[in-house]
């Protein structure tokens, strides 16, 4: 009976938590475009990403000024003149994560698919974006890893003639954070 | 007349060219041989954004902080650590990101002085989660 009341207990606080807020403030955010004249590829370190376990509620968001770049020239043009951060300092994703119903939010099998619909924000333009992602339990929260495309024409992007063969059309992004529980 | 146009035509195309090469592949700078524009305790620097954020974007992004305060989290890649946060808090912090890898050893809640460029606030997503974060890069470790 004992024993029974302690997995019943110990049940009932896996559910209760994985309820809850899951956070990071330091999630990883990789863009990457490929041409013939050369690589390009950007990362952040310092991603925001919060998902309710409850409500699916999804967001992400990063400071483009954050964004490393290998070259300082590179850095500048992607701030000054593609994503203009001092204007539009941010990129946001807010949504929600679709198909968690069936799911044991409290133990979430590796590569477990699901779609993260939304709004993707970059350089002031918003589009509906669906984003497949994987999603496990991990160390108490969830490991997230989404890898998804976008057109920089899209977001109103503009490259000038002089670098447009440097830059590809369509960029690859990855997004991988590690959710822990948000306790307050 | 004419050979010396040509010359000066050549000369100049050949100096672009070089000045082109050099400014495309030139390396960023070492932040830890920058004087810092602004030295500041890691509380006071968030607080700073909280207020005022339009104020506070104006008079840190893209310049070189120096904040001290106890080390909150590391990460590490390949053993070396690659970040850290500074805060006693973890939803109001100072986030860093290294020039170069730090091969030496830190301890969380020791304190630490750490320079970088700023790169702004990110106080996002703000309709779920509070406080905010201070960024820097290319974070070089004073003491």
């Amino acid at each position: 009976m004992k024993l029974l009341l302690v997995s019943a207990l110990i049940l009932c606080s896996s559910v209760v938590s994985a309820q809850g807020k899951y956070f990071t403030r330091d999630g990883h955010v990789k863009f990457f475009s490929a041409t013939s004249v050369e690589d390009i590829e950007a990362r952040n370190h310092k991603l925001t990403c919060v998902l309710d376990a409850a409500s699916g509620q999804f967001e992400f968001a990063a400071l483009m000024k954050s964004f490393e770049f290998k070259k300082p020239l590179m850095e500048e043009h992607f701030n000054e003149n593609f994503v203009e951060s001092n204007k539009y300092p941010k990129g946001t994703f807010k949504g929600s994560v679709q198909g968690l119903d069936g799911i044991d939010m409290a133990n979430i099998p590796s590569g477990t698919n699901v779609v993260a619909a939304g709004k993707l924000e970059i350089h002031g333009v918003v589009k509906e974006l669906e984003l497949a992602a994987t999603i496990e339990s991990r160390d108490g929260g969830y490991a997230i890893h989404s890898t998804f495309k976008i057109v920089p024409e899209d977001y109103n992007i503009e490259i000038p003639n002089t670098v447009r063969d440097n830059i590809a059309k369509v960029v690859d992004v990855t997004v991988e954070a590690q959710l822990k529980a948000f306790n307050r | 007349m004419k050979r010396t146009l040509t010359f000066g035509a050549l000369t100049a195309i050949i100096i672009g060219v070089l000045v082109a090469y050099q400014v495309s592949f030139i390396d960023h700078d070492d932040t830890a041989d920058i004087e810092a524009a602004h030295k500041l305790n890691c509380e006071e620097v968030v607080q700073e954004f909280l207020d005022d954020e339009t104020a506070a974007t104006a008079k840190y992004v893209d310049q070189i902080l120096e904040i001290n305060g106890p080390i909150l989290a590391i990460e590490r890649t390949d053993q070396q650590i690659t970040s850290m946060k500074i805060s006693m808090d973890e939803l109001y912090v100072v986030h860093a990101t290294l020039q170069n890898p730090f091969e030496g050893e830190l301890e969380e809640n020791s304190e630490i002085v750490v320079k970088g460029v700023c790169s702004g606030f990110l106080g996002d997503a703000e309709s779920m989660l509070p406080g905010g974060v201070v960024e820097l890069k290319r974070g070089s470790i004073i003491k």
